[in-house]
């Protein structure tokens, strides 16, 4: 009789795997809740470290050194490239625009657009000059040229076996002067993640 | 009491049914003639065509593997990318077993199972992904994907441990580094002018080579070593000129094959005593062989004696590409033999012999656990039942037994068999490439391309020919 109840039990499994539904279910979520699935870099660690380093680089001296030799202005600054040099595809677009926000909402610094944002507001410009009003067109050759590029990568380091994973981000930023390329701010921001993935599920 | 012995038989032969469940490979009929005519669109909507009735759920991992490549060399390579990454994606997701689905695989038998790909797919997924990158010119790009090749072939090395002394004894080659990865990543750090990191790569490209004797040997000759003398292949692009790299894809890779192992069982055990020969060519395959299933008793508490069944291991076959030299001529005076720089084929039979034999006691005892289930089955039928049921329940057990481990030869069809590789520097202009694949003297494919050269950079230009014999 146990025999005969194993084997009805293993017929059972058989079916139940054949009969298997999946469902899928959509909750909304605050945009800041840090939710993490696949281990991989994602937003939260995008604009946490923006947050981060931002924060650091308006602390430091190089803000007063240049409104002391600068009669109070406020430092220009644009946040050029930030090369991706780790093993993930990184969205790096949405980190430079974590680290515009930062930049801007500081109140210590003044931000000019990017190399694309430039040219597409130049041919706006550009088609002013021959179809806006007179007194409502804007100047040709009138932008704020920015004092300072930001500019950084990201690199990451794998240490793998079965089913576990540790991966060390880097994210190392720098700040130049655009006219004399002295470097005024060198930041360094690590993140280290253990991914496990189990061998078996139910 | 006959009623149970009746229902015992039904689910015998409905198991004999499920475990009868093979692998198909209808969707691959009349394939080979289109590749070698190079007409990969053709054969991409034969795939996509028998997308459902072919694939299924089950075999996405398949499906994504083969259009992805075939997009590839149809130069989609934004889908290809999109396919290639969805492979990707569910062969990491596949790493988690969903135990209620092994229950089923293990009762009836490997084909069941969802197709979680082989090591060798999960590592030249990446690659041909940085091909595709670098076609879209997003060097960035193919930079991550050369660095989750380094990754997961790392992962690999610890991957099959072998703990059977018989089977240890048999040395099996690891592969433990990717000269074709190498020189992907040594490309990259050229074009970003990174000479130090490029050299790094290129010493580890030959030591890839020189390092690992059983991987790094050539496909259309097993006996003969792939090597690469050090001045071959250099970091620096000469003044004043261009470097065109070429790389060279030739053959298909490896199919998946039944090696039958018959099995005696003993009184509280079993034994293997006999090998069959291959399928389908014969005593030549055990040749080839890189795992030589050694025969061995195992103990298996309760097995009944004097019976036999038969227990299928896939195993991965080579297949022989029909060229075997290709040349690179330019504007129809410099010419240059390109190298072979990886044997993939190679690389996935050394991979998956490190699997099997790493699972190699393990699927025996489980055969006989399932045949030694399926025996008390039979002898209960045959005493509630008797007669005409017991001769049909008898006759399911053994062949049930049997039909239950029937190996699982799913493999993704459309990787290539070996690259080559080679670079010319060439003076700053416009140049006519010609890529030839020669088969002793007779030309059997080739491809020409323009490319504009500008001083001091470095392109890369890929070339394919499927044509395997």
């Amino acid at each position: 009789m146990k025999k005969w109840t194993v084997l009805m039990l293993c017929v059972a499994v058989i079916f139940s795997v054949s009969c298997a539904s999946q469902s899928r279910k959509v909750t909304r979520t605050a945009s800041d809740e840090a939710i993490d699935l696949s281990g991989r870099w994602n937003d939260t660690d995008s604009r946490l470290v923006a947050e981060e380093m931002i924060r650091d680089v308006l602390s430091r001296a190089w803000i007063d050194d240049f409104n002391g030799a600068n009669e109070g202005k406020k430092p220009v600054v644009i946040v050029g490239r930030i090369r991706n040099k780790s093993s993930e595809h990184i969205a790096t677009d949405v980190f430079i625009k974590d680290l515009e926000r930062e930049l801007i909402n500081g109140g210590r610094i003044k931000f000019v657009a990017s190399k694309a944002e430039r040219s597409e507001l130049r041919s706006e410009k550009e088609d002013q000059q021959s179809n806006a009003t007179e007194d409502s067109a804007k100047k040709l050759a009138s932008e704020t040229g920015a004092d300072f590029m930001l500019q950084g990568t990201i690199s990451s380091v794998t240490d793998a076996v079965e089913g576990q994973k540790v991966v060390f981000y880097q994210v190392d930023l720098e700040l130049v002067n655009i006219e004399s390329n002295e470097k005024v701010w060198i930041g360094s921001k690590k993140i280290k993640k253990v991914v496990e993935q189990a061998k078996s599920k139910w | 009491m006959f009623q149970r012995g009746s229902i015992i038989s039904i689910m015998l032969a409905a198991a004999l049914f499920f475990a009868a469940c093979g692998t198909s490979k209808a969707q691959y009929a009349g394939v080979d003639d289109k590749l070698r005519r190079g007409d990969y669109v053709s054969v991409a909507k034969q795939i996509n065509d028998l997308k459902e009735k072919e694939y299924g759920e089950k075999n996405r991992v398949l499906f994504y593997l083969d259009l992805g490549m075939l997009m590839h060399y149809a130069g989609q390579y934004q889908q290809s990318n999109e396919l290639l990454t969805q492979a990707e994606n569910a062969i990491e997701e596949l790493y988690t077993v969903s135990i209620s689905k092994e229950a089923g695989a293990a009762i009836v038998n490997d084909n069941t199972r969802e197709y979680s790909g082989e090591d060798y797919e999960d590592v030249y997924v990446n690659i041909f992904k940085a091909f595709n990158y670098l076609a879209l010119n997003d060097a960035e790009g193919a930079a991550v994907e050369a660095k989750k090749v380094h990754i997961k072939i790392n992962k690999l090395k610890d991957k099959y441990p072998i703990e059977d002394e018989e089977v240890k004894k048999q040395e099996l080659p690891v592969f433990k580094e990717s000269a074709l990865a190498y020189y992907m990543s040594m490309l990259l750090y050229r074009m970003e002018k990174a000479w130090d990191d490029a050299e790094i790569d290129r010493k580890k490209l030959m030591e890839a080579m020189s390092g690992q004797k059983g991987v790094y040997i050539k496909l259309s000759n097993p006996e003969e070593a792939i090597t690469l003398e050090d001045e071959a292949l250099a970091t620096a692009i000469p003044e004043g000129k261009g470097v065109v790299s070429v790389v060279s894809f030739n053959g298909l890779g490896p199919e998946k094959m039944a090696r039958i192992l018959n099995i005696n069982t003993l009184g509280g055990g079993i034994n293997i005593s006999s090998r069959l020969d291959d399928k389908k060519d014969g005593a030549k395959a055990d040749v080839r062989a890189l795992f030589h299933y050694p025969q061995m008793r195992i103990p298996i508490p309760l097995m009944p004696p004097g019976y036999n069944f038969t227990v299928e291991f896939p195993e991965m076959v080579s297949k022989r590409p029909m060229a075997h030299r290709i040349e690179v001529v330019v504007d129809g005076t410099q010419k240059m033999d390109l190298f072979p720089i990886e044997n993939i084929s190679r690389v996935a039979e050394v991979t998956f012999a490190q699997k099997i034999a790493s699972a190699y006691v393990k699927t025996l005892i489980r055969a006989g656990v399932k045949f030694a289930a399926a025996v008390v089955a039979s002898e209960a039928a045959n005493k509630a039942g008797g007669g005409l049921v017991g001769a049909i329940t008898r006759f399911g057990t053994s062949t049930i037994a049997s039909a239950t481990e029937k190996a699982d030869l799913r493999l993704s069809y459309f990787f290539p068999g070996e690259a080559f590789a080679g670079e010319l520097a060439l003076d700053p202009g416009e140049h006519q490439v010609t890529v030839t694949y020669y088969y002793g003297g007779g030309v059997i494919h080739q491809e020409k391309k323009t490319v504009t050269v500008k001083e001091g950079d470095l392109q890369v230009l890929e070339t394919f020919y499927l044509g395997s014999r």
